[in-house]
């Protein structure tokens, strides 16, 4: 059967729209285990004649009733898979409803939701159909449209399959704005257990390609690029009347990648150091953490329990630690156990680790020292920076400037702070955050049993891709 | 008793107050004509004016807004702050206006003062709502390339909504229409303008419209992961006042 379909996909057919609803609600259910949805970091202007654009800063255009943002048509091209990842609902084992799309269906969808503003762009991953390389030409085929008969400029974000040939690769990364290879288990072990027809190789090796092109294409850190080289994709296209002397882009976006949590028996220290060296050597703008939700029954992964959304909560927030806050992996778990604390975020766990390290004086303390307080972020430290320019900060001012005080006050120090509150021994410390601190924060820990309604047909639909 | 009126434009009112503001003193109140339709003046008479520009940052073609010691930042911040219709937004514009003239450019590090604060926080709220209609503002089909939305903001996000639609959809006409303050913006594929526009004035959607509809719907309930299922946090996102002009329905 799947051979059928493959022959199908591959003519220009297109389905009435009824077909592709059907189409859409399994390929969308299929893709939504698939964490990420960011449409940041890229900027696309687009250019006359062109459609859309892309923002910096990333725009949501919904929250599906999960609670996560809707920012791109997220959907795999089809499910049909030659893989049988013992963690993946659409492994080549299990019974379940099969589709796949046409290049030019997905392409006008894509269109159509685009020109109501109700998307940033397209998320395009697939199953694996035939092999590797006829996978990817598919995906570029779609993208091809998008960008050139489509004039489309806003955000497209491909999954890079591992195992492609690195010349596809290469073009798809010219018409992306973001490149993935989701890494999914933090190990090779776990990979060898979990996705046999998976390896190591086969996804740092891409994972360097695109690293080594980003470097090629685009300029280094810190440069300014001196021409614009803005909605490149669709002068491909255009009849070469006014093509200004630029290079093509290459994933402006930058690359991510997506690691299961809880499917595999690594602890939270091992996977951020995992983490830190994506960062650092393969120069991703994100790792995404997913926590695991079971849905095949195989004896090499763990039982049924609801899905580790604490946990994958807390490394989120250690994450940030590492992207954006100067922490490393070394720092945030020395002195203690390799796993996050459940009770406290990881910045307060680090502080309760450190006494030495506070008070801060808010007068004094350099900015990466302010950004290691609790309950100090990004844009508190840069108001306290920019406003102690202009005057001594007391208490009373910081709660003025919008600093939340619930947490800092117990590590920050300026005139008019209650000396009794400060340099507390970690033990009464532990106590005191305890009481302002709710017990579970979001995004809710739920059982199946909370859910209204459960019923095992509902798990079992969840498998099918039927909601 | 000095009371100064204006015609219920940014820029009005900014060119009815720099004479106040060169010789450093406010006036004792600010009366706004045309109460009803909010900065409409200035889409009549000119439609691509001053006020209009600050918000793309294009200052250097308003005279008016060249005045040593305030800068670029400061205006932005006034304009989103005027932009809220909070009530005496004139006289609180006007008070951080002349102590940005005091403070010789430095005025929004002064975060701790209430005639900083005060504009801040009224600016931040315009640009949270403005950034908010950049993802929840649905366009329906209502005809051969042209499109209309409609919106019911607490703010008057129009006139920076408008200049972002722009550029992103240039190849189609499309309408945005403000129920609240019945007005509309509109654009011809050359330049936009706002008009008047009974809130009661709503278009039948074109013949492909529905299927658009549908099959955006049946995204949005297949992406949902029923397994971490978070009505509140949905919630939370979008709040309720947004649902009535979404095409998918939150809260199942």
């Amino acid at each position: 059967m799947a051979n059928e379909i493959v022959e199908k996909v591959t003519d220009h057919g297109h389905g009435s729209w009824v077909a592709v609803a059907d189409k859409l609600r399994i390929l969308a259910g299929a893709a939504r285990y698939d964490v990420s949805c960011a449409s940041s970091g890229s900027s696309r202007n687009s250019p006359a004649g062109s459609l859309g654009n892309v923002v910096p800063s990333g725009i949501c255009h919904s929250w599906a009733a999960d609670g996560r943002c809707i920012s791109l048509l997220k959907v795999l091209f089809t499910n049909f898979c030659v893989y049988d990842c013992a963690y993946c609902m659409n492994r080549r084992s299990n019974d379940i409803e099969r589709a796949a799309f046409s290049p030019s269906e997905l392409a006008d969808l894509t269109i159509s939701f685009y020109r109501r503003n109700y998307i940033e762009g397209l998320f395009l991953s697939s199953g694996i159909i035939k092999n590797p390389d006829y996978t990817m030409e598919l995906l570029i085929r779609c993208v091809k449209l998008l960008r050139e008969n489509h004039g489309f400029a806003g955000y497209i974000h491909l999954k890079a399959i591992p195992g492609a040939d690195p010349d596809l690769i290469l073009q798809a990364g010219k018409l992306a704005d973001r490149l993935s290879v989701n890494l999914e288990l933090p190990s090779q072990q776990s990979l060898n257990l979990l996705a046999p027809d998976k390896s190591k190789v086969s996804i740092f090796g891409p994972m360097k390609r695109i690293r080594d092109w980003s470097l090629e294409y685009n300029p280094p850190a810190g440069k300014q690029r001196l021409v614009s080289y803005s909605g490149i994709t669709a002068l491909t296209s255009a009849p070469a009347r006014h093509q200004p002397a630029t290079r093509p882009v290459f994933v402006p976006g930058g690359q991510s990648t997506q690691l299961i949590i809880g499917a595999s028996p690594e602890d939270d220290r091992q996977i951020l150091t995992l983490s830190e060296s994506l960062y650092k050597k393969m120069q991703l703008k994100r790792v995404y953490y997913s926590a695991y939700i079971p849905l095949n029954h195989d004896s090499r992964l763990p039982d049924i329990q609801p899905p580790p959304l604490l946990r994958e909560h807390r490394l989120y927030q250690a994450d940030w630690l590492l992207r954006f806050y100067r922490f490393s992996v070394d720092e945030l778990f020395e002195n203690g156990p390799p796993l996050l604390d459940n009770d406290f975020d990881p910045k307060i766990m680090w502080a309760m680790r450190h006494p030495e390290f506070f008070p801060v004086d808010v007068n004094r303390a350099d900015f990466e020292s302010l950004l290691r307080v609790p309950g100090l972020g990004m844009i508190s430290a840069r108001r306290i920076v920019q406003a102690r320019r202009v005057g001594r900060l007391s208490i009373e001012d910081l709660a003025k400037l919008g600093v939340v005080m619930k947490r800092a006050r117990y590590f920050l120090e300026a005139p008019g702070s209650d000396s009794g509150t400060l340099g507390l021994d970690p033990v009464r410390l532990r106590q005191r955050l305890l009481a302002v601190e709710p017990p579970v924060l979001k995004p809710k820990q739920l059982t199946f049993e909370d859910m209204t309604g459960f019923q095992p047909e509902i798990f079992k639909d969840a498998v099918m891709g039927q909601f | 008793m000095q009371i100064i009126r204006y015609d219920g434009s940014f820029y009005g009112l900014i060119s009815a107050l720099v004479p106040f503001l060169k010789q450093r003193r406010l006036p004792d109140a600010v009366e706004r004509e045309n109460q009803q339709q909010p900065l409409l003046a200035i889409a009549e008479t000119e439609p691509q004016t001053d006020a209009i520009s600050v918000a793309s940052g294009n200052l250097h073609d308003a005279e008016l807004f060249r005045i040593p010691g305030i800068s670029r930042e400061t205006w932005q911040n006034a304009w989103y702050a005027f932009l809220s219709e909070e009530k005496n937004i004139e006289l609180r514009l006007a008070r951080y206006l002349l102590l940005a003239l005091e403070k010789r450019g430095s005025v929004d590090a002064y975060q701790a003062d209430e005639r900083v604060r005060s504009i801040h926080r009224l600016a931040r709220q315009v640009g949270v709502e403005r950034h908010r209609f950049m993802g929840l503002l649905r366009f329906r089909s209502i005809g051969s390339n042209l499109y209309y939305a409609s919106i019911n903001s607490d703010t008057f996000v129009l006139p920076l909504l408008a200049p972002f639609f722009v550029r992103r959809f240039a190849g189609q006409q499309w309408i945005i229409h403000d129920r609240r303050r019945e007005v509309a913006a509109v654009y011809n594929l050359k330049t936009w303008t706002i008009i008047e526009r009974k809130s009661a004035d709503i278009p039948p959607d074109a013949s492909e419209e529905s299927a658009a509809q549908h099959l955006w719907q049946c995204f949005f309930d297949s992406i949902a992961v029923r397994e971490r299922l978070n009505l509140a946090l949905q919630q939370k996102c979008i709040p309720k006042k947004y649902w009535h002009d979404l095409i998918e329905k939150p809260g199942r």
